[in-house]
């Protein structure tokens, strides 16, 4: 019934080839400034405006390392992750008030409640922070426990999403975090965390 | 055979049903055009410049596909090619058979849908999880999707709290919030069960090999970080040439689907996970789908090619959201559908491409230009030359778009078409569907002035 893929790949990529050598006047690749793709209120005011965007996409923004205890014990989580490259003194702040682990085996994933890992940057634009497999390689405790906390340093900065997009490194895998995980599947009734966390939050570090 | 006409489907949809459907397509269209007009200074351009990108890559296809397919390759992925849904079944399955995969983790996509994989995995003893609260919610209920964004758009709380009463994830409670916890510890097994994971993928950047995938609920992000096998499919019709067009399209993208400004999760991968990694596939496969794209791509219909597949077309067509997606055959419902499913699935193409009132308020909203109502005039036409044009059940939807001066009085009576005034509805069925408020908002737009035009020279 079904062809081998190799023929496959000529069958297709002939039969896509004829459909497109008809046409007369094809498109050209539009030609398009930074601005022309920017949306929203935050890009015009800068990286001052991170903050705002942070938030107006739904991740709280932490000020310091007293702001992340506070943020993990309103949320009444007791055991995390927490990625052993990030400052020493924010891991011994946080070993000393929580269960805290520094490796994340898959059977241990849905037993943390929380995982404080590093992000490769935010954009302004959109409110995002930008996980990478090079910074961020402990993905499952990025997006399983409740509350995930991404530390940022403030120089790692994009206005404008398109600006993020023309710098993005090869890497396996790069995830655009924008607020927390959420659905809208029941009666569209907005409920957060579904897969990923319900609280989703932002510790900027110089 | 000729499926159900539309309007006989949709004087068989529940009231209760109907309402919910046009109460939340009706709040996602409000809160779309609410997003363009906050977030967005000059929203006819960017559109604009959308659907150049997405035309442009229609036209340098075959570049585009051999360039990605080259990239891919030097990061470790490994691509497949088929020409049928039949191809793309027998691939997944062989990737998972041969590496003793029992269990694989998938999210939301269309196009697996369309060529029927879970089913055909399920076969071959390999099971297959719906991820996605509402495509899982269609998988255990054994439904089908009825919107290409909001699966369960047609169900209530109640059928969604008995469903999982069913399944046996616990007693009984329809509140949203408890639903949704039920689904995340229930699913969260299954991720870390499976061995595999299947995605979609909404792009298929030819420069970098990255394939786009986006969720708001965090499933891809999950599946595709514990399982050690990752089988994405991808249209052929995906392509965009660089990262940076991304910009663009993911941004009309999330206003056009939700009203949301960005989706939660916008997940670019491009290979295998590096060696010495915990997380993530050791193995990426993609599997590059034709069937039927590259003749509809040599067809008059080849702009609908272009869709991003936001569904902001059904969330505004009074048809649809009368008759709900199930009252379309395909796997695509609404103007969507009415075009694409005819080519994709070979279904008569006037079955579904009756389906329109040809009102024009789906054209004013996509996102690429798409001429919708033009192509589905075309599929119409089509389907008369072929003898398969279905009786006159749409013929007072089409009475209302093809006499300006009805139009209009209309339009005047109920002020901004908000709702037509029962007398003016020239049929039954229609007469009982305009009860509510059916029809779109009026926005002037395009379409009209197309289809004056087209009266003109007629
Ligand atoms: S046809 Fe246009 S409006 Fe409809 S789903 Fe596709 S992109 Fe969206």
């Amino acid at each position: 019934m079904s062809a081998p893929t190799a023929d496959d790949r000529a069958r297709v990529l002939a039969a896509v080839r004829a459909a497109t050598a008809r046409r007369r006047g094809r498109v050209a690749a539009p030609v398009w400034a930074p601005a022309a793709s920017a949306t929203g209120a935050f890009a015009a005011r800068g990286a001052e405006a991170l903050d705002d965007a942070l938030r107006a996409a739904g991740t709280e923004v932490l000020a310091d390392a007293l702001a992340l205890v506070a943020l993990l014990e309103r949320e009444g989580v007791r055991r995390g992750y927490a990625d052993p490259a990030l400052p020493a003194d924010l891991l011994a702040l946080l070993a000393a008030r929580f269960e805290l682990a520094t490796a994340c085996p898959r059977e241990d994933v849905a037993a943390f409640e929380f995982g404080v890992t590093r992000a490769a940057a935010a954009i302004v634009e959109t409110g995002s922070l930008v996980l990478t497999d090079a910074v961020t390689p402990a993905r499952l405790a990025a997006v399983a426990p409740w509350v995930h906390v991404a530390v940022l340093r403030r120089a790692d900065v994009y206005v404008q999403l398109s600006d993020a997009l023309d710098a993005l490194a090869d890497d396996p895998n790069v995830v655009l975090v924008t607020g927390p995980s959420r659905t809208a599947d029941v009666e569209g009734i907005l409920v957060r965390g579904v897969h990923g966390p319900g609280v989703q939050a932002c510790l900027q570090v110089p | 055979m000729r499926p159900l006409d539309v309007d006989v489907f949709a004087a068989r949809v529940a009231p209760a049903v109907r309402a919910a459907v046009r109460a939340s397509s009706a709040a996602t269209a409000a809160a779309r055009e609410a997003a363009f007009a906050r977030d967005v200074p000059d929203p006819a351009a960017l559109r604009d410049l959308a659907a150049r990108i997405r035309a442009h890559a229609l036209d340098h296809l075959p570049e585009l596909l051999e360039r990605a397919e080259e990239r891919l390759t030097a990061h470790g992925a490994h691509v497949h090619w088929a020409a049928d849904a039949g191809a793309a079944r027998d691939v997944v399955r062989r990737v998972f058979a041969e590496r003793g995969v029992t269990h694989v983790a998938k999210s939301k996509s269309m196009a697996t849908e369309e060529i029927g994989l879970a089913a055909h995995l399920a076969a071959h003893g390999i099971t297959p999880v719906e991820t996605d609260l509402g495509e899982f919610l269609v998988q255990i209920e054994g439904d089908r999707p009825s919107h290409v964004v909001k699966p369960v758009i047609h169900m209530d709380r109640a059928r969604i709290a008995r469903a999982f009463e069913r399944r046996g994830l616990g007693p009984y409670d329809d509140r949203p919030e408890e639903i949704t916890r039920r689904a995340r510890m229930h699913l969260r097994g299954e991720f870390l069960r499976a061995g595999g994971a299947v995605s979609g993928a909404n792009f298929l950047v030819a420069e970098s090999g990255r394939i786009v995938i986006v969720t708001n609920e965090g499933n891809s992000r999950f599946g595709l970080g514990a399982a050690r096998v990752h089988v994405a499919v991808v249209g052929i019709e995906k392509l965009v040439p660089r990262d940076r067009d991304l910009a663009v399209l993911l941004n009309v993208l999330a206003r056009s689907a939700t009203g949301q400004a960005f989706t939660s999760y916008v997940e670019l991968v491009q290979g295998p996970r590096a060696p010495g990694r915990a997380d993530g596939a050791s193995e990426l496969h993609v599997v590059l789908l034709d069937a039927g794209r590259s003749a509809l791509l040599a067809s008059e219909a080849r702009d609908v090619l272009r869709c991003i597949r936001c569904g902001a077309c059904m969330n505004v067509c009074p048809v649809y959201r009368a008759a709900t997606g199930h009252a379309y055959p395909g796997t695509y419902p609404g103007p969507l559908g009415a075009v694409l499913a005819p080519h994709l699935a070979g279904a008569s193409a006037a079955a579904t491409a009756s389906a329109s009132s040809l009102c024009g308020a789906c054209a004013d909203v996509c996102p690429v230009a798409i001429p919708l109502p033009e192509l589905i005039a075309a599929e119409r036409a089509r389907g008369v030359a072929e003898g398969t044009a279905p009786g006159p059940s749409l013929a007072a939807w089409e009475a209302l778009a093809t006499r300006p001066r009805a139009w209009r009085a209309a339009l005047r009576a109920a002020r901004l078409l908000n709702a037509v005034p029962d007398a003016l509805a020239p049929h039954p069925l229609l007469r009982a569907w305009l009860g509510e408020r059916t029809l779109p908002a009026w926005r002037g737009g395009a379409f009209r002035d197309w289809w004056r035009r087209r009266g003109d020279a007629r």
